[in-house]
């Protein structure tokens, strides 16, 4: 493998934060201390189910943690970033810069 | 993966991190209520002597931070989404103590306007960071010019020209960042 292969930005693409509803998640609770269930639905476009899978493995990776709790005697689920989700985001997005950038240089070139 | 992949979802992520950001910067609520609080003291100051003003402040300003806790805590359960609070309850607590100490040390002389107006300035430096606010910032480096300025000339009615420039400028970008909120949160 070459010297070039070897630093291609997409070897160091996360395979867990890489997909759209999971990058949406931590690109929101960067930003944010804390966002809760139904703000993370709407914000994303996506369906109950969908967003509770997508949040199950955020969780398991400990990227994120979940937060139950009784607001006016509705049950809330907050959802915050762990600083491993946080440095874990970062990375993702400067890797995706950097395929991009390559990317268009290599167009231009 | 495909770079249209990449740009696409760089995109998507900035967006859903951008929509998140500009409902957080909502502070139309603190910068109209102590916007209209500082010109409702022009009055008091030019009517009565500075300890009336003192009342005025020690009374007004506590009351007005606990009336904007409770409106970011309102906007925060309809909204879904929280900024942390600390670094903003901290700021508000230093320019609150820190301003009401100077104004009451001052006794009336140049001290009790402008050392206020000073601490007001650098603690709305401050929110513009951590709102990463530029006309906050703007307002914060018009206030710090107006106290030092103010310190150097003494001019008669030194206390009103501050808050009236204080006070129109936050109720200005309050009302400003009122129409955003709509927009926003419609």
């Amino acid at each position: 493998m070459s010297e070039e292969e070897s630093s291609h930005p997409a070897i160091e693409l996360d395979e867990t934060v890489h997909q759209r509803v999971r990058l949406g998640v931590l690109a929101i609770l960067v930003e944010a201390d804390r966002a809760n269930f139904t703000y993370l639905r709407e914000t994303l476009g996506v369906t109950d189910g969908n967003l509770s899978a997508h949040l199950n493995v955020l969780v398991n990776a400990g990227l994120v943690q979940l937060d139950k709790r009784f607001v006016e005697g509705r049950p809330r689920t907050w959802v915050r970033a762990t600083p491993k989700g946080r440095t874990t985001f970062r990375a993702e997005v400067d890797a995706l810069d950097r395929l991009v950038t390559r990317y268009r240089a290599k167009v231009q070139a | 993966m495909q770079t249209s992949d990449a740009d696409r979802l760089l995109e998507l992520t900035h967006g859903a991190g951008r929509r998140t950001r500009s409902i957080l910067a909502a502070n139309s609520f603190p910068m109209i209520l102590f916007g209209v609080l500082a010109l409702a003291s022009a009055p008091v100051a030019e009517a009565w002597s500075w300890p009336a003003i003192a009342v005025l402040w020690i009374v007004g300003a506590p009351l007005a931070s606990v009336a904007t806790g409770l409106w970011y805590r309102s906007r925060e359960l309809e909204l879904g989404v929280a900024a942390n609070a600390r670094p903003f309850i901290a700021t508000a607590v230093c320019i609150v103590v820190g301003a009401t100490a100077l104004g009451i040390a001052g006794r009336g002389g140049v001290l009790s306007y402008a050392g206020p107006l000073f601490v007001i300035g650098l603690g709305y430096l401050i929110f513009a960071r951590l709102e990463r606010s530029v006309p906050v910032a703007g307002l914060a480096a018009c206030v710090l010019v107006i106290a030092i300025a103010l310190a150097l000339l003494r001019p008669s009615h030194g206390y009103t020209i501050g808050v009236v420039v204080f006070g129109v400028g936050s109720v200005l970008l309050g009302l400003i960042s009122l129409v955003r909120e709509r927009r926003i949160d419609v």
